[in-house]
């Protein structure tokens, strides 16, 4: 178990940045999920700390010692692949117990720890069986044992669910989490599900462009995107971004007008322009004729019934928002209104939050 | 799809079938005129007359020895060649070129420049085929190489990555990992490299004048009017090349890289 710490990390394939800057610690026992788009970089960062790719630029330590320039099996990491990539020549005990073939392990103490390990994903059953003769799920959990049952320093997963089916995922997703508190491994988890990312993490990395885009802890980032990028990739439906206009204090957005608060008028200095933010979910019914918060006019032409909750367009001057309302089936609101402190500004050409 | 299947069928069998009526009927009605399609008398004198001819011992034993080594000496360089390029694409483009050179040229245009390398080297007309099994395996290698190529492709790279990191180093992860996961092309290459050295009759012909092995021996009884010795020669030709395809068949068979994801 240890700390894991990357800086300025960088990778350059020719001329295409793959990432760039990457500065993060994870503590000892931390699970950290790095969520974002294919071509993001998360994959190439695995990449990077397994040693499967070299750095072209930054340092990597785990528990202090850099490992940048050691091979992949000196530097005390496991990775479980995508793919889950298991040995299929070889039993699911073969495959287990391989790494510690490598290393040289005694026979009967591998016996042993292929057996805990097996008992821990629940697989005691099927050791003398091949990969073929498995489901998506049980491969899934052998790919865990196997990356497992070295007790790697740092534990590195790379969309380990995406080839599960969706009824096993939540169950899986438990499964590995709880793993991970009981063997309090150090872990950096890939992900391109904000899902996983969110209900997983101690905190999340959210990636775009090989650029690290913000680092918080899961209520923090939906809370608080720090740019217009994880505001819109964070949250489902995702965050309503639109167009606005500032002057005097006063906020313009279509034909209202909003107070705007003094903290984003100060960081705005002499811009005039901004983007504001509002979650679908951040809207109710509005109450009476007189609003001082946003106000969006729905088309009842437009709606989804989803069982639990509506999702609605709705009409804020010339723009069209999403509004994610409770309770179906009864009369669509009138207006709906969200409150000023549920608003997010960012700045109009950087995208970068300004408050509040 | 039935006609298609006869035609290969018939295209297959007719010169086999030829072959073995000529080894086991009397050499006289081998130049029957007009020729018979089935044998009318069958008789084992071709063969009883083989086994007082010693060359076909040697012959014989010449033959398996070079083609074994062919097999050896191919699967030697071709292995490791076909896992570079396999994995490295910039790599590859340079070898396949290389490779598939030396089946430019006619055999026998090579037979001669060889024959004089050979007498040269010390190698010509080696009792145990030296020189010979050495051009074997200048015409074995592309097919060698292309096959297994096709092999390590398909094995997926993540599974090499994983026994990196599982402790392997870059060998212990070709020789525990790759190599069990490329058997069937592993099969294939065998043989048809073996069947390539087996059948080769240019170089043959020219590298070995009196140590002969097989294929120059069929000829030189066609060419001195044995027709029927040279089917029966021929004739015990496909016993150990029936044999060879009959061991490695499974091998090509088996679904060894089922089950290593999803």
């Amino acid at each position: 178990m240890a700390r894991a710490e990357f800086e300025r990390v960088s990778k350059r394939f020719d001329d295409v940045v793959a990432l760039g800057d990457f500065t993060l610690a994870v503590e000892d026992g931390e699970l950290v999920t790095v969520l974002g788009p294919s071509g993001c970089g998360k994959s190439t960062l695995l990449r990077l700390t397994a040693g499967l790719e070299t750095l072209s630029g930054g340092s990597i330590r785990i528990g202090g010692r850099p490992i940048e320039c050691l091979a992949p099996h000196e530097r005390d990491v496991a990775m479980v692949f995508q793919s889950y990539a298991l040995y299929p020549h070889m039993t699911v005990r073969g495959n287990i117990e391989f790494p510690l073939r490598m290393h040289g392990v005694a026979r009967e103490a591998r016996r042993r720890r292929v057996e805990d390990v097996a008992a821990l994903v629940e697989i005691g059953a099927i050791l003398e069986r091949r990969p073929a003769e498995l489901s998506g799920g049980q491969r899934q959990r052998v790919a865990l044992a196997r990356a497992l049952v070295r007790h790697p320093a740092l534990f590195l997963l790379d969309e380990p669910l995406s080839n599960v089916d969706a009824p096993l995922r939540a169950a899986l997703r438990q499964h590995i989490r709880a793993l991970q508190r009981r063997l309090g491994v150090t872990t950096l988890y890939v992900t391109h599900e904000q899902a996983e990312a969110m209900t997983l993490g101690d905190r999340m990395v959210v990636l775009e462009g090989g650029r690290i885009q913000q680092v918080d802890a899961p209520g923090a980032v939906y809370e608080r995107p720090a740019n217009t990028f994880v505001a819109g990739f964070v949250g489902t439906p995702p965050m309503n971004l639109l167009g606005a206009e500032c002057a005097d204090g006063v906020l313009r957005v279509g034909d209202q007008c909003l107070g705007v608060p003094p903290l984003v008028q100060a960081r705005l200095g002499g811009s005039r322009r901004l983007i504001l933010g509002v979650r679908p979910e951040a809207f109710a019914p509005a109450e009476g004729e007189r609003a001082d918060g946003l106000v969006a006019v729905p088309d009842p032409a437009r709606r989804e019934l989803l069982g639990a909750e509506t999702i609605v367009r709705a009409r804020i001057g010339q723009d069209e928002v999403t509004v994610r309302l409770p309770r179906p089936g009864a009369e669509l609101p009138r207006r709906v209104e969200a409150p000023l402190e549920a608003l997010h500004f960012f700045a109009a050409e950087s995208g970068v939050r300004l408050g509040p | 799809m039935l006609l298609v299947v006869l035609a290969v069928a018939a295209a297959d069998l007719l010169p086999l079938g030829l072959v073995l009526k000529q080894a086991f009927t009397p050499e006289r009605e081998s130049f029957a005129w007009p020729p018979t399609w089935l044998p009318r008398t069958l008789t084992l004198e071709n063969v009883r007359a083989l086994r007082d001819a010693v060359e076909i011992e040697g012959g014989l034993s010449l033959s398996t020895l070079v083609a074994a080594f062919t097999v050896a000496a191919t699967l030697v360089i071709a292995l490791p060649a076909a896992w570079v390029a396999a994995r490295r694409p910039h790599v590859d483009r340079g070898l396949d070129g290389a490779l598939v050179l030396a089946r430019l040229f006619p055999t026998i245009a090579l037979a001669i420049p060889l024959a004089a390398l050979s007498i040269r080297l010390g190698l010509y007309n080696s009792p145990v085929g030296t020189g010979l099994w050495l051009a074997h395996t200048l015409l074995a290698l592309p097919i060698g190489f292309l096959v297994l190529r096709g092999g390590f492709r398909s094995v997926p790279v993540e599974l090499e990555e994983a026994a990196r990191l599982d402790g392997a180093s870059a060998a212990g992860a070709f020789w525990r990992v790759s190599l069990p996961l490329v058997s069937p092309s592993l099969a294939a290459a065998s043989m048809l490299v073996f069947l390539v050295s087996w059948d080769e009759f240019g170089f043959s012909l020219l590298l070995q004048v009196t140590n002969r092995p097989l294929p120059p021996l069929v000829y030189y009884l066609t060419a001195f009017g044995h027709p029927g010795l040279a089917s029966a020669v021929a004739a015990l030709m496909l016993v150990p090349a029936v044999g060879v395809i009959l061991v490695l068949e499974p091998a090509l068979r088996s679904g060894v890289l089922a089950g290593s994801g999803r």
